[in-house]
């Protein structure tokens, strides 16, 4: 066999190849040819420099978000709308967007929910199913309340404070993306149950100073409206106060979820 | 429970972002070619597909997208291919053995720094290819399929690039200056 034909079986000498006949005569070839065996060992040295030399490049942050953005608006069926209404997009978020933590066996799972009726109840689900974990996670951290507050001044423009709750402990804190949305989490862990408390902005007007939020006073009292909802096991509860639309979610049951969100709506009910 | 498509392309953006920027070689056009086809292919997700057969076909609709949007605008990545004389395939050429630094040297840092210099200057298709084949490590007979080409010319467009870098680096080991200075 000549070393052209050989090498040209033999090339590119990175790759596996079925051992037939052929190419079992290429190889010894190479074998007590020394020009074949340095043209292929300096093939192999070759491509394992490309493979390592590639020139690599992150995926920037912004376009990280504005990809999750433009797949929330598609799974949403709400491109076309979107492009429409965007200005119109504060006054009309009717939806509520609530994630659970992530689960110890389960996994986690995300409802969303119209809250005056029947809306887009399966596209808004599917949704927020879809928005698990990290997903939806831009960036997270743990901390001490003030350190946490700082971190939510810093990527939300809101000093969320996280709410004591007995028997639960923060674990950190998330920013998130809901369809299209930037808002933070609050995840507690406690006594086997998981928690996750939501702060989304959603007022027409970009934020640009820090608001001195407390979270449990921005309610005043009950007369806001909580609603409700249980799906996949887990409760949820939303209520809008203002600018913010919030919720709680969390794998206990509605009635517990009741009682815990009143704590997070009204400061009268926190001890 | 099946990972979600934002899931899937979520673990593999850099690296989809990395090849988007390495076929259009520009930082806009590489984020816009990104995003169309990950619209794209959310559309044609089917859910069950597990991380490293969802890489590969999220890597497919990258490059038929990236294609399709040089086509419309006038360019296409695939029309030339010719090369030179006699870089089309392996031949019986006794080339000088250059013997390649070994790595964690010096010369090994500034020869892989000279190889990430090098890939603009490769023609965009054999660019193309030599992603595909030698990065992702994609056979052959695939990537033609990927990209509408016979086998064969798959195979050329490989060994052209893969040989264009490889006389690159061994002109730049062969430097006196260069082994002088890399050596010091
Ligand atoms: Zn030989």
């Amino acid at each position: 066999m000549k070393c052209s034909e050989a090498r040209q079986i033999l090339w590119p000498a990175d790759d596996l190849r079925v051992g037939d006949d052929t190419v079992e005569e290429a190889l010894a070839h190479a074998e007590r040819c020394p020009d074949c065996s340095a043209f292929l060992e300096q093939d192999r040295q070759v491509a394992g420099l490309i493979r390592d030399s590639v020139p690599r490049a992150p995926a920037p942050r912004e376009l990280r978000e504005r990809l999750f953005t433009a797949l929330a608006r598609e799974r949403a069926g709400l491109d076309s709308q979107a492009q429409k209404t965007r200005a119109a997009w504060g006054r009309r978020w009717v939806v509520v967007a609530a994630m659970a933590l992530v689960a110890l066996s389960a996994g986690s799972f995300a409802l969303w929910i119209s809250e005056g009726g029947p809306g887009r109840p399966s596209a808004a689900t599917a949704f927020a199913q879809d928005y698990l974990r990290r997903v939806v996670e831009q960036e997270s951290m743990r901390g001490t309340d003030k350190e946490i507050a700082a971190f939510f001044v810093r990527e939300l423009g809101v000093a969320v404070q996280p709410p004591k709750i007995p028997g639960f402990a923060v674990n950190r804190a998330i920013i998130c993306l809901l369809n299209g949305r930037r808002g933070g989490v609050i995840e507690y862990v406690g006594k086997g149950q998981q928690l996750s408390f939501y702060v989304i902005p959603v007022g027409d007007d970009p934020i640009t100073e820090p608001e001195d939020l407390r979270v449990g006073q921005i309610a005043g009292d009950l007369s806001v409206s909580i609603a409700l909802s249980a799906e996949t096991g887990l409760a949820v509860a939303t209520w809008r106060d203002g600018p913010h639309q919030h919720a709680l979610v969390g794998n206990a049951d509605v009635d517990e979820l009741r009682l815990l969100a009143r704590r997070y709506a009204c400061p009268v009910a926190r001890t | 429970m099946h990972r979600t498509f934002e899931e899937l392309i979520g673990s593999d953006l850099d690296d989809l972002h990395s090849a988007a920027l390495c076929f259009t070689q520009d930082r806009h056009r590489a984020e816009e070619l990104l995003q169309e086809a990950a619209i794209r292919a959310f559309h044609e997700f089917r859910s069950g597909v597990g991380p490293a057969d969802f890489r590969r076909w999220m890597l497919g609709i990258l490059v038929t997208t990236y294609l399709l949007k040089e086509r419309r605008r006038g360019v296409d990545p695939l029309a030339v291919d010719v090369g030179p004389e006699g870089e089309e395939q392996p031949d019986g050429r006794q080339d000088a053995a250059v013997p390649f630094p070994e790595p964690g040297t010096r010369a090994h840092e500034w020869l892989r720094a000279w190889l990430n210099e090098a890939w603009p200057e490769l023609d965009a298709g054999d660019r193309l290819v030599l992603w595909l084949a030698a990065v992702e490590r994609i056979r052959h007979a695939r990537v033609a399929k990927m990209l509408g080409l016979a086998e064969e010319q798959v195979r050329r467009r490989h060994y052209r690039a893969r040989r264009s870098l490889s006389t690159g680096a061994s002109r730049l080991l062969t430097r006196d200056r260069f082994l002088g200075s890399a050596e010091a």
